[in-house]
């Protein structure tokens, strides 16, 4: 009874308005402003229409469907090869010939209608106006949103190399092997279907396949630098990192025990470095947290170079029992830090887990030090 | 227990006495004629199950009617709406009437009455704009909901639905080997279908020509080539004993079979296919008009309870394979769905698809064929219970080694709150009054009413809209671009802005906001419960 109550007095939030009014601007509008967006009236609903017809909106599929049929057969009609005269030929160029016309027709005629209506209709207010152009805005941000371009990460000049080389490699082996004429049609179908819903739901669906996204990200891949095995390895990356930093032993916080036990004086001049680690995980179905990883992204465990660049390296753990040249672990374990949370393509989303976040990982963090000045004598002895 | 029952059941009897009391003289008598003759029985399935023993077509129809009145009582029982209890009621009484009607003829004036009398009801129940359906034409005569019409159209159907039934005991035939001749003259006419598309319409042709013309004209000009009844049958034919099925399940449930009609001309003729199709029409021609409406009507509802077992079933598809219930397994179903569909659209010019369908339903049918399949089912439950073996053995293991990974973004929103602050008595001391979601302004309904806004005192008593949730990385944050959201709501001409607030004479208030997320939309429930 008690819990219907809560249910029943439950107070929520509400949204933003997602269209509101920008009854300011309108009312700093000038007057010729006024007057020159409503003369653009008739452009913007053109546009806005385009717009429908490239992003499969406000009609059937069937509509566009039998759009995207009329321009093939159009097409074929327009780079046919008339050479050929057959019946069979004669047929289908007829039949492209009349659908290249019912294409035009249909245009010019929404076109007279538009006028029409529009010199029958009232004059559109100036509402009417800024809910359009927003319409357009808010449809231009789908068409870059969807688009392939922007789903490309494009950061160096090696990337755009990498991709304009990939796909004139996939340009080239398409056009062997299919005729340039099926190629543009194949082309203008691409075009013409990309942005309608079906594929878009499609291509998000393939997405979830860890078979395609492997495929995809084949050049991350071989992207990818040869793993950290050795300590060795690890601190000369985390000394072109970090500033050097050079310290007597007076100035650390070393308890006199532990000094003792890896034979440091306080007298003496040390070389500190702090290693860090980071162990990565991944959020697997809803079923939790797992370091099985994708084999194109970083490892379990990885670091950051000078460059901030990923390299996988061994667990923390491994690296132990590899001191050389005098290193010498300065803190008696690793420390661990707490989870920080990212999303799918590792970018900081915070420091708790929430629906946005897919990947997290956390600092493992311990100093070593390097003796300088008593280096020598040390060996010696 | 039957104490009790009986005496709900007087309770309910005095109620319709009150009401109905002729009616009442009528259920009476239908119980009284049960209860003499078979006091167990309850359902028509059984009723008619239990007419092999010899008794008149009477007896059966008042079994029938009178287990249908008892099962009425028991429905309406627990419902208290006046109403529904005399709409059921008069239901009963009129169905039964129809069936009894040789008997007392007296009812029918009355039948009459009760017809007017609900279809007035129903038309001052239900909206007079009904929803319409699509219709192939614009102009349509609206018609009302009538008891009449549609008891009428019930009995003309269960009457004429023998024809179907007929059909799809035929086919049920043809699907399990009980007519096995018939079966394999079906994989070939499906075979020289697959070869030649267009014998779709050739083959329509022929059935009427040879299945219905020819039939008729040898009815009616018999061609006198009388067979005499052989006492006995000797040898048998190979196809029916190796490929037989079993033998029909359908019943004949009268004995009463007249020798002498076996010998019409026009049913000799008929080739081995037909002939049970025939046995069984026959054996119904021979049940009365109204045992054979009762036969329908329980095959009818078999039928419809196949549909609806079908349709939710279907729906149970609908909604939770292709609504994506579990994400995970609806996804690999449309990668692998799609992977067929362009291996199957590559090849599709490659392959001999006459060949491929024909061998296909030679395969499936003897695949099928309930001997084969008594053996085969036996070694594919090993195979099962090892293969659950084996999966048992990999779920629980931690690491899901799948192809499938589900990271799609969540939607992402802001949702907005506003702390109101009353203005005090002393001037510059605001007194917090609440969090509201209403700005209060004073165009504010609430407000114009002289009342408090709706809303809570504490932040943590604000909830996300239903089925979102709060991110769990942002907190309440102030909004401190005030004039923004405040020429957003055209409210920045009457009031005035001071720091984060938003000021009238009476009331200030400041905007906090905060990002809400959903991963996806709950699944629609299915339209039945």
């Amino acid at each position: 009874m008690s819990q219907t109550d809560k249910k029943l007095n439950a107070f929520h939030a509400k949204f933003i308005p997602s269209h509101p009014e920008q009854t300011s601007l309108r009312k700093r509008l000038s007057p010729t402003m006024t007057i020159s967006l409503s003369k653009m009236y008739p452009v913007l609903l053109l546009l806005d229409n385009c717009l429908n017809n490239i992003l499969w909106l406000n009609n059937t599929h069937y509509h566009y469907f039998n759009n995207v049929i009329l321009l093939i057969l159009s097409l074929n009609f327009l780079i046919a090869d008339r050479t050929s005269q057959s019946l069979y030929s004669i047929l289908i160029l007829w039949v492209g010939l009349l659908s290249t016309e019912l294409l035009i027709m249909s245009i010019v005629y929404y076109c007279i209608t538009l006028s029409n209506d529009l010199e029958t209709d009232e004059p559109p207010t100036l509402e009417d106006i800024f809910n359009l152009i927003d319409a357009i805005t808010h449809k231009l941000h789908i068409l870059k949103e969807e688009s392939i371009v922007s789903k490309l990460q494009i950061d160096s000049k090696l990337s755009i190399i990498i991709i304009v080389g990939v796909t004139s490699i996939i340009q080239w082996a398409l056009m062997s092997c299919i005729a340039v004429k099926r190629y543009v049609i194949s082309y203008l179908i691409f075009c013409s279907i990309y942005h309608s819903d079906w594929v878009q739901a499609t291509l998000r669906l393939l997405w979830r396949s860890g078979y395609i996204r492997n495929v995809i990200h084949l050049v991350d891949r071989f992207k990818k630098k040869r793993p950290i095995k050795s300590l060795k390895d690890l601190i000369s990356i985390q000394e072109i990192k970090s500033n050097e930093s050079r310290l007597k032993v007076s100035d650390l916080e070393i308890m006199e025990s532990y000094m003792d036990i890896i034979h440091l004086e306080q007298t003496d001049s040390v070389k500190v470095l702090e290693l860090t680690i980071w162990e990565n995980q991944r959020k697997w179905n809803g079923k939790g947290w797992f370091t099985k990883l994708f084999s194109y992204e970083r490892g379990p465990f990885s670091i950051f170079d000078a460059g901030q660049t990923v390299l996988d390296c061994k667990a923390p753990l491994k690296f132990e029992d590899g001191l050389f040249d005098g290193w010498t672990w300065l803190d008696k374990k690793w420390e661990i830090n707490d989870w920080v949370y990212f999303d799918s393509c590792w970018n900081l989303v915070g420091s708790k887990d929430s629906l946005q976040c897919y990947t997290r990982s956390r600092k493992w963090v311990r100093r070593i030090l390097q003796l300088e000045s008593n280096n020598e004598s040390k060996k010696n002895v | 227990m039957s104490s009790h029952t009986s005496t709900k059941k007087s309770v309910v009897k005095t109620y319709f006495a009150k009401k109905y009391d002729k009616v009442l003289d009528s259920i009476q008598a239908v119980e009284e004629s049960i209860s003499g003759t078979q006091p167990s029985s309850t359902t028509t399935r059984s009723t008619t199950a239990a007419t092999v023993t010899p008794i008149s077509s009477r007896a059966l129809l008042q079994k029938v009617a009178g287990s249908l009145v008892n099962a009425s009582i028991e429905r309406i029982r627990p419902e208290r709406d006046d109403t529904l209890l005399e709409f059921s009621e008069s239901l009963t009484d009129q169905f039964e009437s129809k069936v009894m009607s040789s008997t007392f003829s007296t009812k029918s004036g009355r039948d009459h009455f009760i017809d007017i009398f609900l279809d007035k009801l129903i038309a001052r129940i239900t909206p007079e704009n009904l929803p319409e359906r699509e219709h192939f034409v614009h102009e349509r005569t609206a018609q009302p909901v009538s008891i009449t019409i549609l008891t009428k159209n019930l009995k003309s159907l269960t009457g004429q639905m023998d024809g179907i039934f007929e059909v799809q005991d035929s086919i049920v035939r043809l699907l399990t080997w009980r007519n096995p001749s018939g079966t394999i003259t079906m994989l070939i006419l499906f075979t020289i279908l697959c070869y030649n598309p267009m014998y779709l319409i050739l083959l329509p042709l022929f059935h009427v020509m040879y299945g219905s013309m020819a039939r008729g004209y040898m009815y009616r000009h018999p061609l006198r080539k009388t067979i005499y009844p052989a006492r006995r049958e000797f040898g048998k034919s190979l196809i029916n004993t190796v490929a037989s099925g079993g033998p029909s399940m359908a019943q004949q449930p009268l004995t009463t079979v007249d020798t002498a009609e076996s010998l019409d001309p026009s049913l000799t003729e008929e080739n081995d296919e037909d002939r049970n199709s025939i046995d069984d029409r026959k054996s119904l021609n021979d049940l009365s008009g109204s045992t054979k409406i009762i036969v329908n009507l329980r095959d009818l509802q078999d039928m419809t309870t196949g549909i609806l077992s079908f349709h939710k079933s279907m729906e149970k598809f609908n909604l939770e394979v292709a609504g994506f219930k579990d994400e995970y397994h609806s996804t690999r179903l449309f990668l692998k769905l799609g992977l067929i569909f362009i291996i199957l659209w590559s090849l599709s010019t490659h392959i001999n698809w006459g060949f491929l369908m024909s061998s296909l339903a030679w395969s499936l049918m003897i695949r099928f064929h309930p001997k084969l399949r008594n053996k085969l089912s036996k070694r594919s439950n090993k195979d099962e219970t090892l293969a659950e073996k084996d999966l048992n053995s990999h779920i629980g293991l931690a690491p899901p080694i799948n192809s499938i990974i589900l990271d799609e973004k969540p939607e992402v929103r802001f949702i907005e709150i506003f702390e109101l602050y009353q203005r005090g008595v002393i001037p510059r001391y605001w007194r917090f009054l609440k969090f509201s979601n209403k700005v209060f302004e004073p165009a504010d309904q609430l407000r114009k009413a002289q009342q408090q806004p709706l809303g809570v005192l504490d932040i943590t008593e604000v909830l996300p809209p239903l089925r979102w949730e709060f991110d769990e990385n942002s907190n309440w944050e102030i909004d401190h671009d005030v004039s923004k959201w405040a020429s957003q709501r055209g409210l920045e001409t009457e009031m005035e802005i001071e720091g984060d607030f938003l000021i009238d004479p009476l009331f200030k208030r400041r905007r906090l906001i905060r990002k809400v997320v959903k991963y996806a939309n709950p699944i629609p429930l299915p339209a039945h419960d």
